[in-house]
């Protein structure tokens, strides 16, 4: 016993020496554990077969994946979110939500009808119900983020967030119209101050988050958006304006080709810059971070990974299909497609039951699994690798020092999410 | 418990988080009657944990397992020992067990009838009473102008269709027989704003009205009637509609009711096409209690001008003998659901029975009605119509 325990202080006192070196300033992502695929095909599966009803579980068994697939310090992540409370936390909101939209909805056509002979005024003022939605989302941006949090663990210690999701909301708003305003010159100042607003009421325990830094310098990544632009521009003016230049054509219609690609690529850049600069000067107490991950390893994720998830989900989706139709045609189905059309088959006045049946499922059943497929390679091939890089380029100083954080109470954030969920508002772990 | 005997001596290094801070605890487990003890690298025993409530978070094939005392514990250790883990996974009853929250699914039950039926109740309730109560206060002008503008689309629409863009038929003797008929109809209509009826030049069987008193019936109708009279009862269920003021109605109503199903779905794979599919339904389930309604009104408006109530029925069943419920080109019958008791309600407001009535066109004019077409003009030019 004593020799074990001699052993046992030495393996400790080397991993308390390791705490200020390499090993615990890191983060990382454990590939191990149990087949994402499969998790992920099993519960879209799931969620088909009960009517999109299972989809909360199906995102709580997800995050649950990826959270304790996360490491800091060696320590992994926890998620304590369960299925059963976000979808109590839908019907809530379904039912707020049914009432707000319908009366803004009926209020601007009724405004609309009252006051508006013209009917490009009474469409553009229909446009406008998804402004009276604009401050929802927000809403549901910061709401659906506190109840992330609030079930997010890591050493046992809870994460928060500070209730304040109508200051999050009108501030969003004026953001927003600033941006607006500026034709989007301005976006990075409401991505920078947004962002801050949510860390700064963010929690490990008893330790705040603090965003440092300024709007700035993601300017910089971000105004090459307008560079490419103006060159595209001022290329097709100038062709524009010498027709009969061929130089002058080829090189608008070259800017014009790769204008796209490179707004893409800018697009990423930008994403992947400002996360970086963004967590370079996030800090926790005495706790600061800083993250390596690669723009270039970025975009070939998302190129090859699109590729992959196009690719192998048609592939798969055929070859459910082949199996179906093997099967059909042993049950002597007749493949006459024309028998889905009711107009043939009123015409025709004969119905073969079964075999109208059997397309139909399969059918269904092609167009399902397409889907399923597409969801479960997404998770592998764009997902998990843009999360494993982000969480193995984070690097940790002073991580001792959050060991000092307390316990935090639990926070009910009743509504788990629910108004983003009708809404559909992506945010940012979804998944 | 014989696969704890074989794990009697075993002894793994693990880290302990105690729930009320992050500052972890280099411990050693090991296991002790039934329970894990975990005990500090000062011998200074930590914690007994009980295996039969002993919980692991994440999955064993993971290099990292955090294991908790019992579901509600903020307790922690994590561990790296794949001997340990494994004697964990081997020994531990519940190890994975979830509870269910079988109060929480009850709740949940609850809620989610609760949150159907209000849903329900906002679309089939509230918002139609309100678009309703709000459709009483758009000035007759505004509603002249929409639907003059639907009249546009709707021949957009049509000319997408057929490659052509259908035309108003404006024939001067055929357009007096349609004033005629439509003035003899609309004799006892209590009208929130004069008819404008027009023949539009499209084969289809179809009449429609669109906001603003404006009726658009289709020569394919016209061709189809056997009699002025089959004609006369779809105008005057169509009138109904206008006394009614429905398709104003049902602008505001569809304007509240969309995009409320595409929450309940919510952003789940294909639930767009889901949801319009659903607002299509919901919609036909208010046009049909509207259809209801123009039907008695029509019955009263032919039985008022002293011609036969049944005629509209009777252009129905002889539509649907013909050509069946829902082939193609029958629009008319499409939407217009196939209504119980149409035929009893139309016999019992009939006041003609099998007597003789005066027709609603004389042969001449019924003549001119049915080539109205042979004169068209573009659908933009509608005028005033005849009145």
């Amino acid at each position: 016993m004593t020799d074990f325990h001699e052993q046992a202080a030495q393996i400790a006192q080397k991993h308390v020496a390791d705490e200020s070196t390499e090993r615990d300033q890191r983060a990382s992502y454990d590939m191990g554990g149990p087949s994402l695929f499969w998790l992920a095909l099993k519960l879209v599966a799931l969620a088909v077969i009960t009517l999109g009803v299972y989809r909360f579980w199906m995102t709580t068994h997800l995050r649950r994946h990826y959270w304790s697939s996360i490491r800091l310090g060696g320590d992994p992540f926890e998620y304590t979110g369960t299925g059963l409370e976000k979808l109590l936390g839908f019907l809530i909101a379904l039912v707020i939500l049914a009432v707000y939209l319908g009366i803004i909805n009926l209020t601007l056509t009724f405004a609309g009808l009252f006051s508006l002979d013209d009917p490009w005024e009474l469409q553009i003022m229909l446009q406008l119900s998804f402004f009276a939605a604009l401050p929802l989302i927000y809403f549901a941006t910061y709401r659906a983020r506190r109840y992330i949090l609030a079930r997010t663990r890591w050493r046992g210690i809870r994460f928060g967030m500070d209730q304040d999701a109508w200051g999050y909301t009108w501030r969003a708003l004026l953001l927003t119209l600033i941006s607006f305003l500026t034709l989007g010159l301005l976006y990075p100042y409401q991505h920078f101050m947004l962002e801050k607003y949510k860390w700064d009421r963010s929690w490990f325990g008893t330790i705040k988050f603090e965003q440092g830094g300024s709007w700035k310098e993601l300017f910089g990544y971000w105004v090459w958006f307008y560079i490419v632009g103006a060159l595209v521009v001022a290329a097709i003016a100038a062709a524009a304006i010498n027709p009969e230049n061929p130089a002058a054509i080829t090189v608008a219609t070259a800017l014009g080709m790769f204008g796209y690609l490179a707004i893409f690529l800018i697009g990423i850049r930008y994403q992947v810059a400002a996360f970086r600069y963004l967590w370079g000067h996030k800090t926790l107490g005495q706790t600061s971070f800083s993250n390596r991950i690669d723009t270039g390893e970025v975009i070939g994720i998302y190129i090859g990974g699109s590729m992959a998830v196009s690719m192998l989900t048609l592939l798969s989706a055929l070859a459910v299909g082949g199996i179906l139709a093997g099967i059909l045609l042993a049950l002597g189905v007749d493949f006459d497609f024309s028998q889905l059309d009711p107009e043939t088959l009123a015409a025709s006045g004969s119905v073969d039951v079964f075999s109208r049946v059997a397309l139909i499922v399969t059918v269904v059943i092609a167009y399902v699994s397409l889907i399923g497929f597409a969801i479960a390679y997404n998770q592998i091939f764009i997902v998990r690798p843009i999360l494993r890089r982000k969480a193995d380029g984070m690097e940790v100083a002073n991580l001792a020092a959050a060991a000092s954080s307390q316990q935090r109470t639990h926070d009910e954030a009743a509504e788990a999410g629910g108004f983003a969920d009708a809404l559909g508002v992506d945010v940012g772990a979804g998944f | 418990m014989t696969a704890l005997a074989d794990y009697q001596k075993l002894e793994a290094v693990a880290r302990y988080f105690d729930g009320q801070s992050a500052q972890p605890t280099e411990v050693v487990l090991s296991f002790g009657g039934r329970s894990l003890v975990i005990v500090g690298l000062d011998d200074r025993a930590i914690a007994h944990w009980p295996l039969a409530t002993l919980r692991s978070l994440g999955d064993p094939s993971e290099s990292v397992v955090q294991l908790v005392p019992d579901p509600t514990s903020d307790e922690r250790v994590v561990l790296e020992d794949r001997e340990m883990i494994e004697a964990v996974t081997h020994v531990c009853p519940n190890l994975y067990h979830r509870e269910v929250d079988k109060p929480g699914l009850r709740r949940a039950a609850l809620w989610g009838l609760g949150a159907l039926a209000s849903v329900a109740v906002i679309l089939l309730v509230l918002i139609p009473t309100l678009a309703d109560q709000l459709a009483e206060y758009i000035p007759p002008e505004r509603e002249q102008a929409l639907g003059d503008a639907v009249a546009d689309q709707l021949g957009d629409l049509l000319g997408a269709q057929t490659a052509t863009r259908p035309a108003l038929c404006t024939e001067a003797t055929g357009s007096t027989a349609l004033t005629l008929m439509t003035r003899r109809v609309s004799a006892s209509a209590d009208l929130p704003y004069p008819l404008k009826v027009n023949v539009l030049n499209s084969g289809l069987v179809n009449a429609v009205t669109l906001p603003g008193g404006r009726i658009l019936i289709f020569r394919g109708l016209i061709d189809e009637a056997d009699s002025p009279e089959e004609v006369a009862g779809v105008l005057a269920h169509e009138i109904g509609h206008v006394i009614n003021r429905d398709p104003t109605r049902g602008v505001l109503r569809s304007a509240g009711t969309a995009g409320i199903i595409g929450l309940l779905l919510g952003d789940f794979f294909g639930a767009t096409v889901m949801a319009a599919a659903s607002d299509a339904v919901l919609n036909a389930s208010h046009q049909r209690e509207a259809e209801t309604l123009a039907d008695e009104l029509a019955y009263e408006l032919m039985g008022e001008a002293g011609l036969p109530a049944t005629a509209l029925a009777d252009f129905f069943e002889k539509m649907r003998a013909e050509h069946g419920e829902s082939s193609g080109p029958l629009k008319y019958l499409a939407s217009h659901p196939a209504l119980s008791g149409r035929a009893e309600r139309a016999a019992a407001a009939d006041r003609i029975g099998n007597g003789t009535f005066v027709p609603v066109l004389l042969d001449r004019d019924w003549l001119a009605l049915q080539n109205i077409c042979d004169v068209e003009s573009d659908i933009d030019t509608l005028t005033d119509g005849p009145r």
